[in-house]
């Protein structure tokens, strides 16, 4: 294998693990890319997990050199960057649940030869990181040297932690916590109210080419893009702004935030299936570190690796107090953490935005990575 | 080298845990782990500073001390540090507190404001000193308190707690005697003071 080669591959594990919710798979496929190479020893791995509406795709330029086809942790993940694939083996797969290659609702149910959609078995984070799991034995890694992810993908991240100790050398878990807020769920639950309500739905049965419920899915995306970025940034951005050319008569399309929240909205149902959309925000909801635990304490007491939890001000979907709630719950247990939170008006979406305030978590994720 | 900082090292018990509050590029806690195998825990507010931490190696958390030390429960750690921070705090008497509360003892560095150039500095010309170690004017000083040896020692016994050592620093020899001979509130330009709680 020729050193630092990116490929991505589609393979299919078996993969005995009963649902946390029931239900099995007789076999899961899984869609990776990945980065470098792994040592010998196995112990050079780093795994990076996606958040809600990310693929596989983490690091590289498209050969078309079309920026939006990049991988979208471009700026954090390559050679010579933060997370360093010419120092490290970096695996970045699709989850469980998504429509992007790995099992979910849009695979053929071998049983059936139709794709399973919502008989699909319910996904739930503990789940997604089993697969993940799967695929990191089945690639020889022996001990991850760090699990890093955003929103979702630091709950992976933090799932992973608690659930294999004994990997996982390093966690770094950025806008994110042990669990959503009540207010986060009740935009999540009104966005799944916009597919489920969606005539075209048909309690998801509905044909994945041809009419299928997109007028849902794109209001749920708009509902979530608007938790993903703050009061500020869309003051400055849009403000009360009305679009070129609209006369802010009438209905349709005409403030500034508006067309932008439609353009993406648009660009959205073109890449996501709405069914796997529900089974990711339910997952996202779902996840709780403190369910079966006495505390929050009492459930972090499982993990035993460096933590480096990164926060946002202007991040209201993930807050501050919640990462320090989980970094407080680390150091009462005596594990290395570190805390930082990043000044910015970019919101959630923050750790996905090359700018220059996000410069420090570059270097906070490689200084944790590669010290000095 | 900070004066008096080898005693920091001196002090720290080998495989302790310490926390260095104000720790900067956390320079002292990656000595400290190097030299006494310590589990070292940086405090800092600044993100630039704590970027730097993190390169050293040393676990940080970013956090205002003036705000107290909630996220750390009773005598979790066998050493507090506090280095030149205590005149910059707006609530040293927080910060006095909450450092004996987390740790078994702490290590306190300050300027000694009562060391005679200053008082001649505000006696003989009216103004508030600008020296080597106190390169700011007053209206553009991180001390926000002026404290002496004195000061910190009343600071201590109102407090129930007991200094277990005393360190001075001077930069000439007649200062450093004086020191010697208990002067030092009037000689000693830096002091550091091992805290015990009663």
């Amino acid at each position: 294998m020729p050193l630092m080669a990116s490929q991505q591959e589609l393979i299919q594990l078996d993969f005995d693990h009963e649902f946390k919710l029931g239900g099995r798979l007789p076999i899961a496929e899984i869609h990776y890319e990945s980065h470098g190479t792994l040592s010998p020893e196995g112990d050079n791995a780093i795994l990076i997990c996606t958040p809600l509406t990310m693929d596989s795709h983490v690091s590289g330029d498209d050969p078309s050199g079309d920026p939006k086809k990049a991988g979208w942790w471009n700026f954090l993940v390559g050679a010579g960057l933060a997370v360093d694939t010419e120092k490290h083996f970096v695996i970045c797969s699709n989850v469980l649940g998504g429509c992007k290659g790995s099992s979910g609702p849009t695979s053929l149910n071998p049983e059936t030869g139709e794709p399973y959609r919502t008989d699909f078995p319910e996904v739930r984070v503990e789940d997604m990181v089993a697969l993940q799991k799967r695929l990191i034995d089945h690639l020889g890694v022996k001990k991850l040297y760090a699990v890093v992810g955003g929103s979702l993908g630091g709950m992976q991240a933090l799932q992973w932690a608690v659930a294999f100790p004994e990997m996982v050398e390093r966690c770094i878990a950025i806008a994110t916590g042990s669990r959503l807020s009540c207010q986060g769920l009740a935009f999540d639950v009104v966005g799944r109210q916009c597919i489920t309500s969606d005539p075209n739905w048909k309690e998801g049965d509905y044909p994945l080419d041809g009419d299928d419920p997109v007028g849902g899915l794109a209001l749920a995306r708009m509902i979530g893009h608007i938790t993903y970025i703050s009061k500020n940034i869309m003051d400055q951005k849009f403000g009360r702004r009305l679009q070129d050319g609209q006369k802010g008569e009438g209905f349709a399309t005409q403030f500034a935030v508006e067309s932008f929240l439609k353009y993406n909205s648009e660009r959205f149902i073109q890449r996501f299936d709405p069914n796997s959309y529900l089974y990711l925000s339910k997952a996202m909801d779902t996840f709780d570190l403190e369910e079966g635990f006495t505390s929050l304490q009492d459930s972090m007491a499982r993990a035993k690796s460096k933590f480096l939890i990164i926060s946002f001000s202007s991040d209201w979907l993930f807050t501050a107090e919640d990462s320090i709630q989980l970094a407080s719950c680390l150091l009462l247990q005596g594990l290395p953490v570190t805390y930082a939170n990043i000044e910015t008006e970019l919101g959630h979406d923050a750790f996905l935005v090359d700018a220059p305030e996000i410069a420090s978590m570059k270097r906070l994720v490689g200084g944790f990575l590669e010290p000095k | 080298m900070i004066p008096l900082h080898h005693r920091i090292i001196d002090f720290a018990p080998e495989g302790s845990r310490v926390i260095d509050l104000g720790c900067g590029d956390g320079q002292l806690l990656r000595t400290l782990k190097e030299n006494k195998n310590i589990d070292p825990l940086g405090v800092e507010i600044d993100l630039s500073r704590l970027e730097e931490c993190v390169e050293n190696g040393v676990p940080v958390i970013q956090m205002d001390i003036d705000k107290g030390l909630q996220l750390f429960g009773d005598d979790h750690f066998d050493l507090a540090i506090l280095r030149y921070t205590l005149s910059e705090v707006h609530q040293p008497l927080v910060v006095f507190k909450e450092m004996l509360r987390v740790a078994k003892s702490a290590i306190i560095v300050f300027s000694n404001f009562a060391h005679w150039q200053i008082r001649w500095s505000l006696l003989a010309k009216g103004k508030m000193p600008v020296s080597q170690e106190f390169p700011h004017e007053w209206y553009d000083t991180p001390n926000i308190h002026f404290l002496s040896v004195e000061d910190v020692e009343r600071l201590v016994r109102n407090e129930s707690a007991t200094v277990i050592h005393r360190e001075f620093h001077s930069p000439t020899g007649l200062e450093r005697g004086l020191n010697g001979l208990g002067f030092y509130n009037l000689t000693a330009k830096t002091a550091l003071f091992h805290v015990k709680k009663n």
